[in-house]
């Protein structure tokens, strides 16, 4: 076995001019997938971590029925458990409570959706708090402020420092009124989010709607490498009653798009891999016929059959890991330094913030193993399928037609 | 020493071109004992070295019976030839018989290889072998660095190194000089005399006839003449 290797490593490099254009070309290919890869998954991340982080969180906890009903009653009966388990797994919890109701400011007014949030938690764990298009948060005292949504604030033609009426029915049937200020308008986030969010203290929250406490939410965020299935069933053996979902499991959609991210990068390796494959198919093919005379001896004197087919398919896999290595040798650097550096693109684009939540003007890449498994594999698959032509050839070459010819 | 170690019985051959038949041997009857010292001659195109790859497994037989060893091996299977040229028969061609990228030593050790021997076991096999047929100091050296008449001695040598029954030379001498000729005859027949294998070579070398034990004479495919290489009035 190692006399086989050896013999198709020696093969390999035989013809060094043709190896090295096979091999440069792979290790080309490589490099631009493996950086195509890199850059992909930096822009994913840094869109989930963008999505997560803002609002919404790596994990959420409901009450077991709420996201069938969205119901008010339907409630965090304990949520004080489950937030300090959170918190010693190094996750920062929200609690937040919603409810729905009208706001008028002079002779406007609109739906609203109320989120009744605790500041200091908004604060300390996500990045929606700093994404302000005028004014302030709201103060980590309850003092009768709320934030609005940039399309909100816009219908209802107010300011910070505005007063707003609120209009909700409360939970005990009765009609509930409150006077607010107006302290900050959000930068735009999202459609829906803009045209209808009223964002108060909790407990102006629980004073408009005579919540009781009640909470119907709390947000886990949590650094971006959270092991969140370890995290989710650790909070579920805290709190068993309640529902515990990762942000995947909300957003599907969104994970599904993260996830298909790898297989359009598998096409694209398999487009460059084909033609990867092209060269090893032509420098074997060229190397058979070179060395026809030669495997016709090796053939005469006992070499089986099954050895020259080995020989050649070890030759096409030597040509391809040959170019890899190189290829990953290359790109590691430069990954490494388009995640430290990136790419500036703020040049390219008019706004950073249309898209919803602010998006970094600098594109990093993302360091991960898979490309540099992925691409290498992908590369040496089709060029084992490229060598099985000629390694037929060769090991169905008949010895005395080979030598008499050559 | 009479054990035959190959038998042939009525064999003919002919090649199929398109719709020609080009018949290369008739009939041809032949027995050779182990030990023995066999110049094959004849013009060139009388069917010698046909006759060497019928004998040597690498081609078939249009017709007739062919022996080695006492084993018909028209009925063998491509695996079992494989094995038969593998274990039991050493050949050396014309030119060009080593694998370029490998040392003399390597070159050597092939078969070796092939049949599975330990590391250490034939790496003394082969630097014995080489000392034997003078490339001590020669045995890392690539075919490349080495001159036809060594080139032919480090197939020898590969040849030799499994102590096949049967030795199939196909005109190893025509590419060296007669100098380097009379070496490698000299080394053929030392073989041949210290390890009792079976020679059999073709040629159209007279001086190379001459040294052989017996010389069988092809003509249009057909044995013309098979005795002592001295009786033989040359052409
Ligand atoms: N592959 C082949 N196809 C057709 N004819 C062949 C082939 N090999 C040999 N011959 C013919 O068979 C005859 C014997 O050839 P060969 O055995 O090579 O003779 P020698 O080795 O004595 O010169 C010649 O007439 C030659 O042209
Ligand atoms: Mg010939």
């Amino acid at each position: 076995m190692t006399d086989l290797i050896r013999l198709a490593w020696l093969n390999t490099y035989r013809q060094k001019q043709r190896t090295a254009i096979t091999a440069g070309t792979i290790a080309l290919c490589t490099v631009l997938l493996i950086l195509l890869f890199a850059l992909s998954q930096g822009f994913v991340t840094h869109s989930i971590e963008n999505f997560t982080a803002s609002f919404t969180g790596k994990l959420q906890a409901h009450s077991d029925d709420y996201r069938e009903t969205y119901d008010f009653y339907t409630a965090i009966d304990a949520p004080q458990p489950v937030i300090q388990a959170a918190q010693q797994l190094g996750l920062t919890p929200a609690p937040r409570s919603y409810g729905f109701g009208l706001v008028a400011a002079g002779n406007k007014s609109a739906g609203g959706m109320f989120v009744g949030v605790d500041p200091q938690a908004e604060l300390a764990g996500f990045r929606l708090p700093g994404h302000m298009q005028a004014g302030q948060f709201i103060a980590t005292q309850a003092q009768g402020q709320a934030m609005l949504g940039s399309l909100l604030a816009l219908n209802l033609d107010v300011q910070p420092g505005d007063e707003l009426i609120a209009l909700v029915q409360a939970a005990d049937g009765s009609m509930g009124n409150m006077l607010f200020t107006i302290s900050g308008i959000f930068a735009p986030v999202g459609d829906e989010f803009d045209r209808s969010t009223v964002m108060l203290h909790l407990q102006d929250y629980d004073d408009l709607f005579y919540a009781q406490g009640r909470i119907h939410e709390i947000s886990f965020n949590g650094p971006a490498d959270t092991d969140l299935l370890a995290a989710k069933s650790a909070l579920i053996k805290v709190a068993p009653e309640l529902e515990i979902m990762t942000w995947q499991e909300l957003y599907v959609t969104l994970a599904l798009m993260a996830e298909m991210m790898t297989s359009y990068m598998l096409v694209f390796a398999v487009i460059f891999g084909l033609g990867a494959a092209i060269g090893v198919l032509n420098t074997l093919l060229m190397a058979s016929y070179e060395r026809l005379h030669e495997y016709g001896i090796m053939k005469a004197i006992g070499t089986t059959s099954v050895r020259l087919f080995a020989g050649t398919m070890l030759e096409g896999l030597f040509i391809s890991l040959l170019g890899s290595v190189i290829g990953g040798i290359i790109a590691l650097p430069l990954v490494l330094w388009l995640q430290d550096t990136g790419i500036d693109i703020s040049q390219w684009m008019e706004s950073m913030n249309v898209m919803g939540v602010a998006f970094d003007p600098v594109w990093r890449a993302h360091l991960t193993l898979e490309p540099f498994i992925m691409v290498p594999s992908v590369m040496a698959v089709l060029s084992l399928l490229a060598a099985v032509y000629p390694a037929l050839l060769v090991s169905r070459l008949n010895p005395t037609e080979a030598m008499r010819e050559h | 020493m009479s054990s035959p170690v190959i038998q042939l019985h009525q064999v003919t051959k002919s090649y199929q071109l398109g719709e020609l038949e080009v018949p290369a041997l008739h009939g041809i009857d032949l027995n050779i004992n182990a030990g023995e010292f066999v110049a094959m001659a004849g013009p060139s195109g009388s069917g010698k070295t046909t006759l060497l790859n019928i004998i040597g497994a690498l081609d078939d037989a249009s017709s007739g019976k062919v022996l080695v060893n006492n084993e018909d091996i028209s009925l063998f299977s491509a695996g079992k030839k494989s094995q038969l040229r593998r274990m039991q028969i050493g050949y050396i061609f014309q030119h060009y018989n080593l694998i370029p990228v490998l040392t003399a030593l390597e070159n050597t050790e092939y078969v070796l290889m092939l049949q599975g021997r330990a590391k250490q076991e034939r790496h003394d096999i082969a630097m014995q072998l080489l000392a034997q047929v003078g490339l001590q100091g020669k045995e890392h050296h690539l075919p490349s660095q080495l001159s036809g008449g060594q080139q032919q001695r480090v197939a020898i040598a590969r040849a030799i190194a499994p102590e096949p029954k049967l030795i199939l030379a196909d005109e190893p001498t025509a590419n060296v000089d007669s100098h380097t000729a009379e070496g490698l005859l000299d080394l053929m027949e030392q073989l041949n005399k210290d390890k009792g294998c079976t020679f059999l070579f073709s040629t159209h070398d007279t001086a190379v006839m001459r040294r052989s034990h017996r010389l069988i004479w092809l003509k249009d495919g057909a044995v013309d003449y098979d005795g002592e290489p001295l009786g033989f009035a040359l052409p």
